[in-house]
């Protein structure tokens, strides 16, 4: 009985304690760990705001909400996958950052997965209106932010870019003339080929879409949508030569 | 006196470098997580030093127990990862690394008034049978039925979702009773 008791798991541990073969580990550390544990979710959570916003700028920009209208082959090539890329792996370590508490992991993975991409979908939109993304792209390359044009004109950042947004500014014998988001003219010739999913009565100063390949400053039309419904909510804020050129909604 | 102070007081006293206020918190669950160990670690013989181990493990990371929490749910927690970390060193059962029934919510079904008598019927199925069950249905049917935890207990301490618990405990009934009636060695000396 008494070797019994000396072999106890109790007795070890103790004798292990006082003997200082076992030692506490200090407040600090933990305080330390949980601190740097908060700040890798902010960390994360401020990428994945950057990248959400990132996203529907990108979507914006290159008019991909209204490509599929033209089919669902031609919106899918045309996501800029790279930030979607970047997104699902923000999304991923967020998740696995966030199943340590217990408010997380003590809800099905589904309900913490639905809050962060609520998160990432309504900060995306909030952030894009504030123009965040738009006074970059428009730095970007220029000083201070040599690095930009690397993060906003790569192909993966923007899709293929088969589709261009602007405003028609004449109509010409094959197409028309219009101005573009860089404040460039392009001239649009149409063909028989030419798809009209919304019909093709076109005004000058309707906002379009066309799709098709872009060859210096002419696109050969593949398809040619008006966009004029939605393009207070795509295309905002206009570039300066825009103003005045919206018809009135 | 001891055993007027509860674990969390205990383990804020320990905390603040009383060695003696330790090792009554030791004293209260050596038993518990040895028996845990027992149902939960069949033919691990190493199970007596698996728990030494947790005890360690508690008292070099007892400043990082937040004492407005449960002290039992936290040492379960330690001892669910060295047991878990065991069977993987053995490799001898599968442990996944994730649980697609962690992702979806499921309905935990409400007990029922002649649920105690199953469940009598079923801790003398389970205490022979019990090693036919892979690990993820075993812990918290362990837990449930021999630890006497509920199923929010056993959500903090396996780190999944409460429903998850009730679906793990379910399906781990079903196939302790289709391992019963497909045995019939088993089901000798179970009354009724």
């Amino acid at each position: 009985m008494t070797d019994d008791k000396d072999n106890s798991i109790h007795n070890k541990v103790l004798s292990d304690i006082e003997s200082g073969k076992i030692k506490m580990r200090p407040k600090w550390h933990y305080i330390l760990r949980g601190t740097l544990l908060f700040l890798g979710v902010t960390l994360v959570v401020l990428a994945l705001l950057f990248f959400g916003s990132l996203l529907v700028f990108s979507l914006r920009r290159n008019g991909s909400f209204y490509l599929p209208a033209f089919g669902f082959r031609e919106f899918i090539f045309d996501l800029p996958w790279l930030i979607i890329a970047l997104s699902i792996i923000f999304i991923v370590i967020l998740e696995i950052l966030v199943r340590k508490f217990s408010f997380a992991y003590k809800r099905p993975l589904l309900y913490s997965i639905i809050g962060v991409l609520l998160l990432v979908a309504l900060g995306g939109v909030l952030i894009d209106r504030t123009g965040f993304h738009e006074g970059l792209y428009n730095r970007a390359g220029k000083n201070p932010f040599p690095f930009g044009k690397g993060l906003y004109r790569m192909p993966l950042m923007r899709g293929q870019g088969r589709a261009i947004l602007g405003i028609i500014t004449e109509k010409t014998n094959n197409g028309f003339k219009m101005l573009d988001m860089e404040n460039e003219t392009l001239n649009v010739t149409v063909s028989k080929k030419t798809r009209y999913p919304l019909g093709s009565d076109f005004e000058k100063g309707d906002a379009v879409m066309v799709l098709g390949q872009r060859q210096d400053n002419n696109i050969k039309a593949e398809g040619i949508r008006e966009i004029g419904d939605m393009h207070g909510f795509i295309i905002k804020p206009l570039p300066q030569p825009y103003h005045g050129m919206m018809p009135a909604r | 006196m001891e055993t007027l102070e509860n674990d969390e007081q205990l383990a804020k006293q320990a905390q603040n470098g009383d060695k003696e206020r330790f090792g009554i918190l030791v004293e209260r669950y050596e038993g518990k997580l040895s028996r845990y160990a027992r149902r939960f670690l069949f033919g691990y013989t190493e199970s007596q030093d698996l728990v030494q181990e947790v005890f360690v493990k508690a008292y070099i990371h007892l400043q990082s127990f937040d004492i407005s929490r449960s002290f039992s749910s936290w040492i379960y927690r330690i001892a669910h990862n060295e047991f878990i970390n065991a069977i993987k060193k053995k490799g001898r059962e599968p442990i996944p690394f994730f649980d697609p029934d962690t992702v979806f919510p499921h309905p935990v079904a409400p007990r029922r008034a002649d649920d105690d008598l199953k469940d009598s019927e079923l801790k003398e199925m389970m205490e022979k049978s019990l090693q036919e069950l892979d690990p993820k249905y075993r812990e918290p049917l362990v837990l449930f039925y021999f630890e006497d935890m509920d199923y929010q207990q056993i959500s903090e301490i396996l780190h999944i979702p409460v429903s998850t618990v009730g679906v793990r405990i379910n399906r781990a009934k079903k196939s302790l009773k289709k391992i019963y009636e497909t045995n019939p060695a088993a089901s000798r000396g179970v009354s009724g």
